[in-house]
């Protein structure tokens, strides 16, 4: 461990950054954006889970290369936003997605564990006033970058570039 | 205020340490950011022509929270989630076809500080086994959908950082480190004094949870 607690005191530690916010958008429609993005990454699913419960671990590593595929990413949970607002009497294309690869997240915390708050990526995608669609989320290498570990950096700006490129690539209207 | 401990610093990003009663931490913290959010958001846009659709960039500040508790892993994270509310995503399939009835059902979900445990709970701790190791460290999604749609209502875009992220791990057998991104920060980001709102709600309603999760006692 690299820290101990001691006392009865509850220490509360501010640390203040500059995030980069980034916003993806194309004329490609929403429902063609979100099916692109989802057949095109794995999941990490329940038998991945199941297996690291069971300390299978050449086995979890084999499906985790899998499951991040050739963008090095996986989905790990989707959330239906747009489907809240009908609680309101309208509903909107909105649905947010946490992104990452595990492999990548033990990278980064086994320097520093608070690392974890980031790992998994969160992603949102919506469809925008004019019909098109735009993915927005802030760059992985801004949030990372607190921590000041090189080992941390190193994977946090492949994590940037990995993203863009996949993001990108499901806006690209050139695809049919 | 029961300030004990000086300022250290931290590179890269800028850090203030202190610390803090249980009882002063609510105060302090709802106090500060009303500081933070009018000072420190202070957005740079540019835009990138691409080949492919179009990418925009800005910068917010924010405040990362590392909050260091005098209490067992296992026990935090038992109170944690016996305090908070379980968010069911059929409650809300309910709501959008029997409105009164789903509404009725959301709000018997929720629980502490009107707070709900979202599904996709990441066990970092169990990760560690992939490189032979071993440490306890979850990262869960806490949050309430009526809370969000106050914000998304306003502006779609809020909805990256809902429900919000908290990291809790095990520092050693008598403490729990908590780390979470300080919401009205995240928020405030979109200059929307309705959001302000809510984030600095969510400000307070995040640190009443994490010390009723630290300091609640056994029956």
């Amino acid at each position: 461990m690299s820290e101990t607690g001691n006392g009865s005191e509850i220490r509360v530690e501010s640390r203040h950054l500059t995030v980069e916010h980034i916003s993806v958008h194309s004329v490609i429609p929403y429902a063609i954006a979100r099916r692109r993005l989802e057949s095109r990454l794995g999941r990490l699913h329940d038998g991945i889970r199941k297996l690291l419960a069971e300390n299978q671990i050449d086995q979890v590593r084999r499906e985790l290369q899998d499951a991040a595929g050739s963008d090095g990413l996986a989905i790990h949970y989707i959330g239906l936003h747009g489907d809240w607002l009908a609680l309101e009497g309208g509903r909107s294309n909105c649905t947010n997605y946490l992104i990452g690869n595990v492999l990548y997240a033990v990278q980064m915390t086994k320097v520093d564990l608070a690392s974890g708050l980031y790992a998994p990526l969160r992603v949102v995608l919506y469809e925008d006033a004019e019909g098109g669609s735009t993915f927005e989320y802030d760059r992985p290498s801004t949030l990372f970058g607190q921590f000041g570990k090189a080992g941390i950096d190193d994977i946090a700006r492949v994590l940037d570039e990995k993203l863009l490129t996949l993001l990108r690539g499901v806006l690209d209207p050139s695809v049919q | 205020m029961n300030f004990v401990q000086p300022i250290v610093s931290r590179s890269p990003s800028a850090v203030s340490r202190m610390v803090f009663s249980s009882k002063a931490w609510t105060a302090v913290a709802l106090a500060a950011t009303a500081a933070i959010c009018q000072a420190q958001s202070q957005p740079v846009t540019s835009q990138e022509s691409a080949m492919i659709g179009t990418v925009t960039t800005s910068t917010f500040q924010v405040t990362h929270e590392s909050v260091l508790l005098p209490v067992n892993f296992d026990v935090f994270t038992r109170n944690f989630k016996y305090l908070l509310g379980r968010y069911d995503p059929d409650d809300f399939a309910l709501a959008a076809v029997h409105p009164k009835h789903g509404m009725q059902r959301l709000q018997a979900s929720q629980g502490e500080q009107g707070l709900m445990l979202f599904q996709g709970t990441n066990n970092h701790g169990a990760l560690f086994a992939t490189i032979g190791q071993s440490r306890k460290a979850m990262r869960y999604y806490v949050g309430n959908p009526l809370i969000a749609l106050q914000m998304t209502r306003h502006n779609i875009s809020a909805a990256l950082y809902a429900p919000l992220s908290i990291l809790v791990y095990q520092v050693d057998e008598n403490s729990t480190r908590v780390e979470y991104i300080r919401p009205s920060t995240l928020f405030g980001q979109f200059k929307i004094p309705e959001i302000d709102k809510v984030g600095k709600t969510l400000d307070g309603k995040l640190s009443t949870l994490l010390t009723k999760a630290a300091t609640l006692k056994p029956e």
